[in-house]
């Protein structure tokens, strides 16, 4: 396979260019190796829908990418850069353009600095969870990560993705918590944002905003360069943590029960809140499954009943928080006392305690996610198991944002029921569903199709049902917050307001930053002037 | 934190690595002391196959003791001297506290008997390492393979696998497996 439009001989031109600027090592093309960065998630396998790739190239040095940017640029050769190339679910590693060259940037895996006083760590793109995770560990710095599912993945990789984690407010979004880049356009220039365009500044990861506009956003979810450094803040090691959960008894008790979490968190009282319906625990229930044999959504009346027949209060939150255990004793206390004014028959369970750093013991018994601590527990829930027999060859996220409030969820609830009924799939959003909660001041809902490698129609299916809920969210004001390059462009399509001038702004961008088009042509549906759709 | 691995010979993860490296000029596998040595294991009777094992310098063997057919193969893996690490599912602390220091060495080979979800994650932790996965088959209750019976079906050869599930309809999610060093790999 050649790149689009590039012929044999000047393919190869470039591939010796990549090979005089990486080491002839460090460029592969062989279909053994260029097979690996297949999406192993694809919902596309083997049909030609999916995405390929032509060769892949993997520098060592910011040095190195500047130089094969140079002649990627010279060739016009489209390059597709990933860190550590596990956004499984989000595509993998596989690019927009079938044909791109990957810019694998595993190689430039150095920890530049983490710094336990000021709460901060410069990192490269190939550096993984687990890698800084260890670092820490073996330094004994008193800071933690904010870690997503896998571990496996890169701090930089994520934030550029907007991916989330699971522990204090602003450190779940990952993005948000970085603090300065170093990028290489596509022409091999080396640029760096906020203080650290500042020659001698040592605030890089401190201050994130320097002086004037500040463009790291144009880097994340896009194609205007090739990040190579990237500044975090980081989250000062607590002495404990502690946890309980609040439940109330009905459905609507959503509405009250989200507000007062929301109140809670965005005043600092909590980290990161988990609800849950223990009710919806019960839905294998053949009471339940009698309201809902005729496929209409069941009334509030009903499933209150069913709740309470089954002794379950319809919904629950787990609090968690972090700090000295004095703080979070109070935090706890007083969040009952509000929760008591506030919530109509209200109750309380799952206390417990823990000081940190984690023993063994309570390491064995927690969700190291909460912790910081970096896994891939996170893939027993996809592959095929006795410990899970309905699991598949991979899966795909369908992820809204919605509002932060009960009437949204449950709003949600009712159309996403009707549409995957319309769908003919199995309603995996329903009376019971929760949200997610790993952004600050918003809801994602998700759901999860799982895909097959033998099984084309299957896939072609979920790929239809997939562009249909994209339109009935988008029609509802729900926009997908992250998806994989097969569905960028219809997410894309769905933020068009004024006649999608947002997408032509970010398209003049492109064009004046990388006029041939060499970085990450189509991704998040902005393609370079000679590729762009009609 | 870190966690400490014991294989089951009550070895810790870093006394699992060769008390013996190579000595300059030592066996290292190609092609064809691979083929040489493969035949010469299949030749060779199971109790003394320990012997006739091909020289790769590192080798570990993986096993979910879920499963009665992978704990079998642990003990034969272990009376080929092979130490062997338990996996259930989730690989990170096997491959934090084995695997990542295994792997620097591109003559480790890491044999296994797990399911599949532990498998997926070995195949992409095992290509960031500069490994391969390089034979891999279903495992039927009956027909469970030896460690020493694995290595000599594998053998030498190397054809890219792809991982996918099984139908829903077949009795077994276990599979065998090998994966070896990109380098030995593509040589063979």
């Amino acid at each position: 396979m050649t790149p689009p439009g590039i012929d044999a001989a000047s393919f190869a031109a470039a591939l010796d260019g990549f090979r005089a600027a990486a080491g002839a090592e460090w460029v592969f093309t062989s279909d053994d190796d260029v097979a690996l960065y297949r999406d192993a998630f694809s919902p596309a396998w083997d049909e030609p829908e999916e995405r390929l790739v032509s060769a892949a190239v993997a520098p060592a040095t910011a040095e190195q990418v500047q130089a094969v940017m140079r002649v990627a640029n010279q060739h016009r050769i489209p390059i597709y850069p990933i860190s550590t190339g596990k956004n499984l679910g989000y595509g993998g590693s596989a690019p927009n353009l079938s044909g791109s060259v990957i810019l694998d940037l595993k190689r430039l895996n150095r920890i530049i600095s983490v710094d336990d006083k000021r709460h901060f760590a410069i990192v490269e793109p190939g550096v993984s969870y687990f890698d800084l995770y260890r670092y820490i560990q073996d330094n004994n710095l008193k800071v933690w990560l904010d870690v997503p599912g896998p571990g496996w993945g890169s701090p930089i990789g994520n934030a550029l993705d907007h991916g989330v984690g699971d522990t204090w407010g602003i450190y779940r979004n990952h993005f948000t918590c970085h603090s300065g880049m170093e990028v290489v356009l596509a022409d091999g220039t080396l640029v760096r944002t906020g203080m650290g365009a500042l020659p001698g500044a040592d605030t890089w990861a401190e201050y994130p905003y320097g002086f004037g506009p500040t463009v790291d956003g144009l880097f994340a979810q896009s194609n205007f360069g090739v990040v190579t450094k990237m500044g975090f803040w980081l989250m000062p090691a607590p002495e404990a943590y502690a946890t309980g959960t609040v439940s109330v008894a009905k459905r609507q008790d959503i509405v009250g029960l989200i507000e007062f979490v929301n109140m809670l968190e965005h005043q600092g009282m909590c980290g990161e809140p988990i609800y849950g319906s223990p009710a919806g625990g019960e839905q294998a229930h053949p009471d339940y499954q009698a309201l809902i044999k005729d496929g209409g959504f069941p009334s509030d009346v009903a499933l209150d009943a069913f709740a309470l027949a089954r002794g379950k209060p319809f919904w629950s939150v787990k609090l968690q928080f972090y700090g000295p255990r004095e703080v979070i004793r109070a935090q706890w206390a007083a969040a009952q006392r509000l929760a008591k004014e506030r919530l109509k028959g209200v109750s309380f369970s799952d206390e417990r305690e823990i000081a940190l750093p984690l023993s063994a013991a309570d390491r064995d018994t927690v969700e190291s996610i909460a912790f910081g601590i970096p896994s891939l527990s996170a893939f027993a829930l996809t592959a095929r198991s006795p410990r899970n027999p309905d699991g598949a060859d991979g899966h795909l996220f369908f992820s809204p944002i919605i509002a932060k409030s009960g009437a949204a969820l449950m709003q949600f609830q009712r159309v996403m029921w009707d549409e995957f009924g319309k769908l003919g799939l199995p309603r995996q959003i329903g009376p019971f569903t929760v949200p997610n909660t790993w952004m600050f001041h918003s809801f994602a809902c998700l759901a999860v199709f799982l895909v097959s490698r033998s099984d084309a129609e299957q896939n072609r299916k979920i790929r239809a049902a997939f562009h249909e809920l994209i339109k009935v969210a988008a029609a509802h004001g729900w926009g997908e917050y992250r998806t994989a390059p097969l569905f960028q462009d219809a997410v894309r399509s769905t933020y068009n307001f004024n006649d999608n001038a947002l997408l032509h702004l970010q398209e003049r961008l492109k064009d004046a930053v990388d006029p041939n088009g060499i970085v990450a042509a189509g991704r998040y549906g902005i393609w370079p002037a000679g590729r762009r759709p009609a | 934190m870190m966690v400490s691995i014991k294989s089951d010979d009550g070895r810790f993860a870093q006394d699992a690595a060769p008390r013996n490296p190579p000595a300059a000029g030592a066996l290292i596998p190609t092609r064809r002391t691979f083929c040489a040595l493969g035949a010469a294991a299949a030749a060779a009777p199971a109790l003394g196959f320990a012997q006739a094992l091909p020289p790769a310098r590192q080798r570990l063997a993986l096993y979910d003791p879920l499963y009665p057919s992978a704990n079998a193969f642990a003990a034969s893996a272990r009376s080929a001297g092979i130490a062997s690490h338990g996996v259930r599912s989730d690989v990170t602390a096997v491959w934090e506290s084995v695997l990542r220091v295994a792997w620097r060495d591109p003559a480790a080979e890491v044999i296994g008997m797990t399911g599949l979800d532990s498998l997926f994650c070995l195949d992409l932790l095992a290509r960031d390492a500069g490994h391969r996965l390089v034979f891999v088959e279903p495992v039927g209750a009956e027909l469970a393979p030896s460690a020493p019976t694995l290595l000599r079906r594998a053998g030498s050869s190397y054809r890219r696998q792809e991982l996918t599930m099984l139908p829903h309809s077949t009795t077994t999610d276990l599979h065998a497996w090998v994966i070896r060093g990109r380098s030995v790999a593509l040589a063979a």
